[in-house]
Protein backbone atom coordinates (compact mmCIF):
# COMPACT_ATOMS: atom_id res chain seq x y z
CA UNK A 1 0.00 0.00 0.00
CA UNK A 2 2.51 2.53 -0.39
CA UNK A 3 2.93 5.29 -2.76
CA UNK A 4 6.16 6.38 -3.37
CA UNK A 5 5.34 9.97 -4.37
CA UNK A 6 3.28 11.05 -1.21
CA UNK A 7 5.17 13.25 1.22
CA UNK A 8 4.57 13.01 4.49
CA UNK A 9 2.72 16.66 4.19
CA UNK A 10 0.19 14.91 2.40
CA UNK A 11 -0.14 11.77 4.76
CA UNK A 12 -0.99 13.60 7.32
CA UNK A 13 -3.47 15.86 5.64
CA UNK A 14 -5.45 12.12 4.23
CA UNK A 15 -4.94 10.68 7.57
CA UNK A 16 -6.72 13.86 8.66
CA UNK A 17 -9.65 13.27 6.14
CA UNK A 18 -10.01 9.90 6.52
CA UNK A 19 -10.62 10.87 10.16
CA UNK A 20 -13.29 13.63 9.53
CA UNK A 21 -15.36 11.23 7.23
CA UNK A 22 -17.64 10.52 9.65
CA UNK A 23 -18.48 14.16 11.31
CA UNK A 24 -20.86 14.98 9.71
CA UNK A 25 -22.80 11.40 9.09
CA UNK A 26 -22.42 10.78 12.42
CA UNK A 27 -23.35 13.26 14.54
CA UNK A 28 -23.22 11.07 17.75
CA UNK A 29 -19.71 10.09 17.42
CA UNK A 30 -18.76 13.61 16.39
CA UNK A 31 -20.58 14.78 20.13
CA UNK A 32 -18.86 11.50 22.10
CA UNK A 33 -15.40 12.99 20.78
CA UNK A 34 -15.96 16.65 22.00
CA UNK A 35 -17.02 15.32 25.20
CA UNK A 36 -13.80 13.18 25.50
CA UNK A 37 -12.07 16.29 24.59
CA UNK A 38 -13.28 18.26 27.29
CA UNK A 39 -15.89 20.10 25.29
CA UNK A 40 -19.72 20.97 26.49
CA UNK A 41 -21.76 20.03 23.12
CA UNK A 42 -24.93 21.48 24.62
CA UNK A 43 -23.10 24.59 25.34
CA UNK A 44 -21.76 24.86 21.64
CA UNK A 45 -25.14 24.22 20.26
CA UNK A 46 -27.08 27.28 22.42
CA UNK A 47 -23.89 29.61 21.58
CA UNK A 48 -24.18 28.77 17.54
CA UNK A 49 -28.31 29.12 17.60
CA UNK A 50 -27.83 32.70 19.72
CA UNK A 51 -25.58 33.55 17.24
CA UNK A 52 -27.20 32.55 13.83
CA UNK A 53 -30.79 34.08 14.82
CA UNK A 54 -28.86 37.34 15.62
CA UNK A 55 -27.16 37.60 12.14
CA UNK A 56 -30.46 36.57 10.61
CA UNK A 57 -32.01 39.29 12.25
CA UNK A 58 -29.32 41.95 11.20
CA UNK A 59 -29.65 40.23 7.08
CA UNK A 60 -33.02 40.39 7.04
CA UNK A 61 -32.71 44.44 8.78
CA UNK A 62 -30.06 45.20 6.11
CA UNK A 63 -31.97 43.81 3.29
CA UNK A 64 -35.64 45.58 4.15
CA UNK A 65 -33.25 48.33 5.16
CA UNK A 66 -31.86 48.06 1.32
CA UNK A 67 -35.18 47.48 -0.50
CA UNK A 68 -36.55 50.69 1.36
CA UNK A 69 -33.65 52.85 0.07
CA UNK A 70 -33.90 51.85 -3.39
CA UNK A 71 -37.82 52.41 -3.09
CA UNK A 72 -36.95 55.65 -1.91
CA UNK A 73 -34.25 56.05 -4.32
CA UNK A 74 -37.14 55.04 -7.49
CA UNK A 75 -39.79 57.46 -5.68
CA UNK A 76 -37.27 60.22 -5.64
CA UNK A 77 -37.14 60.01 -9.41
CA UNK A 78 -40.26 59.36 -10.09
CA UNK A 79 -41.51 62.54 -7.96
CA UNK A 80 -39.16 64.77 -10.04
CA UNK A 81 -39.98 63.58 -13.28
CA UNK A 82 -43.40 64.41 -12.31
CA UNK A 83 -42.46 67.78 -10.89
CA UNK A 84 -41.25 68.98 -14.03
CA UNK A 85 -44.66 68.83 -14.85
CA UNK A 86 -46.49 70.72 -12.40
CA UNK A 87 -46.77 74.43 -12.39
CA UNK A 88 -46.12 75.33 -9.20
CA UNK A 89 -44.33 72.00 -7.07
CA UNK A 90 -44.05 73.77 -4.03
CA UNK A 91 -48.19 74.27 -3.46
CA UNK A 92 -48.32 71.01 -4.49
CA UNK A 93 -46.08 69.24 -2.20
CA UNK A 94 -47.44 71.42 0.53
CA UNK A 95 -50.87 70.56 -0.13
CA UNK A 96 -50.23 66.92 -0.27
CA UNK A 97 -47.82 67.16 3.05
CA UNK A 98 -50.75 68.93 4.80
CA UNK A 99 -53.16 66.56 4.36
CA UNK A 100 -51.08 64.42 6.27
CA UNK A 101 -51.44 66.77 9.11
CA UNK A 102 -47.48 68.10 8.21
CA UNK A 103 -47.90 71.66 9.26
CA UNK A 104 -44.48 72.12 10.20
CA UNK A 105 -42.92 71.57 6.75
CA UNK A 106 -45.29 74.39 5.01
CA UNK A 107 -43.02 76.86 6.70
CA UNK A 108 -39.68 75.38 5.37
CA UNK A 109 -41.67 75.80 2.34
CA UNK A 110 -42.26 79.31 2.69
CA UNK A 111 -38.67 80.02 2.09
CA UNK A 112 -38.13 77.67 -0.85
CA UNK A 113 -37.86 80.34 -3.60
CA UNK A 114 -34.99 80.07 -6.10
CA UNK A 115 -34.73 76.38 -4.71
CA UNK A 116 -34.59 73.57 -7.26
CA UNK A 117 -36.90 70.34 -7.65
CA UNK A 118 -34.33 68.15 -6.35
CA UNK A 119 -33.61 70.90 -3.86
CA UNK A 120 -36.90 71.00 -2.47
CA UNK A 121 -37.25 66.84 -2.59
CA UNK A 122 -33.73 66.95 -0.59
CA UNK A 123 -35.86 68.85 2.52
CA UNK A 124 -38.40 66.20 3.11
CA UNK A 125 -37.59 63.08 5.11
CA UNK A 126 -38.12 59.50 3.79
CA UNK A 127 -41.25 58.95 4.96
CA UNK A 128 -43.43 61.57 3.89
CA UNK A 129 -41.46 61.13 0.30
CA UNK A 130 -42.76 57.71 0.06
CA UNK A 131 -45.62 58.99 0.80
CA UNK A 132 -45.97 61.09 -2.15
CA UNK A 133 -45.23 58.60 -4.32
CA UNK A 134 -48.14 56.50 -3.14
CA UNK A 135 -49.85 59.48 -3.78
CA UNK A 136 -48.49 59.96 -7.51
CA UNK A 137 -49.28 56.05 -8.10
CA UNK A 138 -52.82 56.61 -7.00
CA UNK A 139 -52.95 59.76 -9.17
CA UNK A 140 -51.67 57.86 -12.46
CA UNK A 141 -54.09 54.78 -11.63
CA UNK A 142 -57.45 57.39 -11.43
CA UNK A 143 -56.36 58.92 -14.59
CA UNK A 144 -56.11 55.60 -16.37
CA UNK A 145 -59.26 54.32 -14.62
CA UNK A 146 -61.04 57.82 -16.28
CA UNK B 1 -24.64 42.00 1.53
CA UNK B 2 -26.31 38.94 1.17
CA UNK B 3 -29.57 38.76 -0.87
CA UNK B 4 -32.99 37.73 0.28
CA UNK B 5 -32.92 34.03 -1.56
CA UNK B 6 -29.15 33.49 0.20
CA UNK B 7 -30.73 34.20 3.15
CA UNK B 8 -33.57 31.91 3.00
CA UNK B 9 -30.99 28.93 2.27
CA UNK B 10 -29.07 30.06 5.13
CA UNK B 11 -31.90 30.19 7.08
CA UNK B 12 -33.03 26.01 5.70
CA UNK B 13 -30.28 24.67 7.20
CA UNK B 14 -30.27 22.62 10.10
CA UNK B 15 -28.22 24.66 12.28
CA UNK B 16 -28.74 22.27 15.61
CA UNK B 17 -27.42 19.17 13.96
CA UNK B 18 -24.60 21.39 12.48
CA UNK B 19 -22.97 23.09 15.28
CA UNK B 20 -21.17 19.67 16.85
CA UNK B 21 -19.68 18.57 13.81
CA UNK B 22 -18.34 21.90 12.35
CA UNK B 23 -17.07 22.49 15.71
CA UNK B 24 -15.38 19.03 15.84
CA UNK B 25 -14.13 19.25 12.13
CA UNK B 26 -12.58 22.80 13.00
CA UNK B 27 -10.99 21.41 16.24
CA UNK B 28 -9.06 18.79 14.15
CA UNK B 29 -8.27 20.97 11.25
CA UNK B 30 -6.71 23.42 13.80
CA UNK B 31 -4.68 20.93 15.01
CA UNK B 32 -4.46 19.25 11.58
CA UNK B 33 -2.26 22.97 11.31
CA UNK B 34 -0.81 22.54 13.82
CA UNK B 35 1.39 19.84 12.71
CA UNK B 36 2.20 21.12 9.33
CA UNK B 37 3.24 24.60 11.11
CA UNK B 38 4.75 23.96 13.89
CA UNK B 39 6.47 27.34 14.54
CA UNK B 40 3.05 28.91 14.16
CA UNK B 41 0.63 30.01 17.30
CA UNK B 42 -2.77 31.03 17.00
CA UNK B 43 -3.85 34.60 18.47
CA UNK B 44 -4.19 34.49 22.30
CA UNK B 45 -7.93 33.02 22.74
CA UNK B 46 -8.56 32.00 19.14
CA UNK B 47 -10.27 28.72 19.34
CA UNK B 48 -12.86 26.36 16.65
CA UNK B 49 -15.66 28.29 18.41
CA UNK B 50 -13.89 31.19 17.05
CA UNK B 51 -13.22 30.22 13.50
CA UNK B 52 -16.97 28.55 13.41
CA UNK B 53 -18.49 31.77 14.14
CA UNK B 54 -16.21 34.13 11.80
CA UNK B 55 -17.25 31.59 9.04
CA UNK B 56 -20.92 31.34 10.14
CA UNK B 57 -20.83 35.23 10.25
CA UNK B 58 -19.24 35.57 6.72
CA UNK B 59 -22.14 33.72 5.04
CA UNK B 60 -24.49 35.77 6.71
CA UNK B 61 -23.15 38.78 6.35
CA UNK B 62 -22.37 38.01 2.54
CA UNK B 63 -18.75 38.35 2.77
CA UNK B 64 -18.45 35.61 1.87
CA UNK B 65 -20.87 34.02 -0.90
CA UNK B 66 -22.87 30.67 -1.09
CA UNK B 67 -23.54 29.61 -5.06
CA UNK B 68 -26.10 26.94 -3.68
CA UNK B 69 -26.82 26.27 -7.48
CA UNK B 70 -22.79 25.32 -8.19
CA UNK B 71 -22.66 24.15 -4.73
CA UNK B 72 -25.78 22.68 -3.26
CA UNK B 73 -24.06 20.26 -0.36
CA UNK B 74 -23.84 23.17 2.41
CA UNK B 75 -21.81 21.05 4.72
CA UNK B 76 -19.13 20.34 2.10
CA UNK B 77 -19.22 24.20 0.91
CA UNK B 78 -19.02 25.44 4.23
CA UNK B 79 -16.13 23.18 5.72
CA UNK B 80 -13.88 23.17 2.41
CA UNK B 81 -14.33 26.64 1.08
CA UNK B 82 -14.88 28.63 4.30
CA UNK B 83 -13.66 27.14 7.24
CA UNK B 84 -10.81 25.93 5.44
CA UNK B 85 -10.11 29.11 4.12
CA UNK B 86 -10.38 30.63 7.23
CA UNK B 87 -7.65 28.26 9.19
CA UNK B 88 -5.51 28.11 6.07
CA UNK B 89 -4.93 32.33 6.16
CA UNK B 90 -4.73 32.32 9.89
CA UNK B 91 -1.73 30.22 9.89
CA UNK B 92 -0.24 31.00 6.40
CA UNK B 93 0.13 34.15 6.52
CA UNK B 94 2.00 34.06 10.15
CA UNK B 95 4.30 31.44 8.25
CA UNK B 96 5.46 33.01 5.49
CA UNK B 97 6.86 36.28 8.55
CA UNK B 98 8.60 32.50 10.43
CA UNK B 99 10.10 31.35 7.30
CA UNK B 100 12.11 34.99 7.20
CA UNK B 101 12.99 35.29 10.40
CA UNK B 102 14.95 31.56 10.03
CA UNK B 103 16.41 31.81 6.69
CA UNK B 104 18.17 35.57 7.25
CA UNK B 105 20.26 34.06 9.87
CA UNK B 106 22.34 31.25 10.15
CA UNK B 107 22.84 29.57 13.22
CA UNK B 108 25.60 31.70 14.51
CA UNK B 109 23.30 34.65 14.13
CA UNK B 110 25.34 35.48 10.74
CA UNK B 111 23.56 36.42 7.81
CA UNK B 112 22.66 34.00 5.86
CA UNK B 113 23.88 33.60 2.42
CA UNK B 114 20.53 32.57 0.79
CA UNK B 115 17.84 34.86 -1.18
CA UNK B 116 14.90 35.13 1.15
CA UNK B 117 12.34 36.03 -1.02
CA UNK B 118 13.52 33.12 -3.21
CA UNK B 119 12.87 30.60 -0.54
CA UNK B 120 9.42 32.72 0.79
CA UNK B 121 8.25 31.26 -2.76
CA UNK B 122 9.24 28.34 -2.56
CA UNK B 123 6.54 25.15 -0.95
CA UNK B 124 6.42 25.74 2.76
CA UNK B 125 6.21 21.94 3.32
CA UNK B 126 9.91 21.64 1.92
CA UNK B 127 11.00 24.87 3.80
CA UNK B 128 10.52 23.97 6.89
CA UNK B 129 11.48 20.86 8.42
CA UNK B 130 8.02 18.85 9.43
CA UNK B 131 9.75 16.81 12.32
CA UNK B 132 5.88 17.41 14.24
CA UNK B 133 4.69 15.84 11.26
CA UNK B 134 7.33 13.07 11.58
CA UNK B 135 7.18 12.83 15.29
CA UNK B 136 2.94 12.57 15.09
CA UNK B 137 2.55 9.60 12.13
CA UNK B 138 5.08 7.83 14.60
CA UNK B 139 3.05 7.95 17.73
CA UNK B 140 -0.21 7.47 15.52
CA UNK B 141 1.47 4.24 14.36
CA UNK B 142 2.15 3.62 18.20
CA UNK B 143 -0.85 4.16 19.70
CA UNK B 144 -2.71 1.58 16.61
CA UNK B 145 0.12 -1.27 17.82
CA UNK B 146 -0.80 -0.70 21.13
CA UNK B 147 -4.86 -0.72 20.45
CA UNK B 148 -4.58 -3.39 18.03
CA UNK B 149 -2.83 -6.49 18.98
CA UNK B 150 -5.07 -8.92 16.51
CA UNK B 151 -2.81 -11.43 14.23
CA UNK B 152 -4.63 -9.92 11.07
CA UNK B 153 -3.84 -5.81 11.98
CA UNK B 154 -6.59 -4.74 10.76
CA UNK B 155 -6.59 -1.41 11.75
CA UNK B 156 -3.06 -0.63 10.67
CA UNK B 157 -3.78 -2.15 7.29
CA UNK B 158 -6.96 0.41 7.08
CA UNK B 159 -4.98 3.08 8.55
CA UNK B 160 -2.18 2.34 6.16
CA UNK B 161 -4.59 2.34 2.88
CA UNK B 162 -6.65 5.26 4.14
CA UNK B 163 -2.89 7.21 4.51
CA UNK B 164 -1.96 6.60 1.17
CA UNK B 165 -5.54 7.93 -0.56
CA UNK B 166 -7.38 4.77 -0.73
CA UNK B 167 -11.51 5.36 -0.09
CA UNK B 168 -13.02 2.80 2.24
CA UNK B 169 -14.67 0.77 -0.24
CA UNK B 170 -10.97 0.28 -2.11
CA UNK B 171 -9.44 -0.65 1.01
CA UNK B 172 -11.82 -3.35 1.99
CA UNK B 173 -11.55 -4.78 -1.88
CA UNK B 174 -7.99 -4.74 -1.02
CA UNK B 175 -8.32 -6.90 1.88
CA UNK B 176 -10.87 -8.76 0.99
CA UNK B 177 -13.99 -7.41 3.29
CA UNK B 178 -17.05 -5.99 3.39
CA UNK B 179 -16.87 -2.51 3.22
CA UNK B 180 -18.65 -2.17 7.12
CA UNK B 181 -15.85 -4.34 8.45
CA UNK B 182 -13.23 -1.24 7.61
CA UNK B 183 -15.53 1.33 8.45
CA UNK B 184 -16.34 -0.66 11.62
CA UNK B 185 -12.44 0.11 11.76
CA UNK B 186 -12.27 3.70 11.01
CA UNK B 187 -14.34 4.05 14.04
CA UNK B 188 -12.20 2.14 16.06
CA UNK B 189 -8.95 4.36 14.72
CA UNK B 190 -11.00 7.53 15.49
CA UNK B 191 -11.19 6.34 19.22
CA UNK B 192 -7.54 4.82 19.08
CA UNK B 193 -6.61 8.23 17.78
CA UNK B 194 -8.40 10.74 19.92
CA UNK B 195 -5.63 11.48 21.98
CA UNK B 196 -3.50 12.92 19.05
CA UNK B 197 -6.74 14.61 17.96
Amino acid sequence: MQNKNFTKHNRVDRLFDALSEQTFSDPAEARARLEAKGHDPDAIISHGMKLVERLRGGAEFAIAKQRTLQRYQRAKQRILERLNTIDDPVAYLTNLLAQRGQTALQVNFRNVNGLSHQELLDMIDEVELLYIFDELDNDSSSEINE
Amino acid sequence: MIDSNTLEKLSEQPWEELFVPLYEYTDALLKRYNIRFPNTALPKGYDAQMVVDEAIESLFTGRRTWDYDKKPDFKLFITTQVIRSIVWNLFASKESVLVKELILQDEDGEDADVNPLELILADRAYILENIHEKEFLERTEQLIRQRDKSPEQLMMKVYEGRLNGMKNKQVAHLLGVDVSVVEATMKRLRTTLLPLL
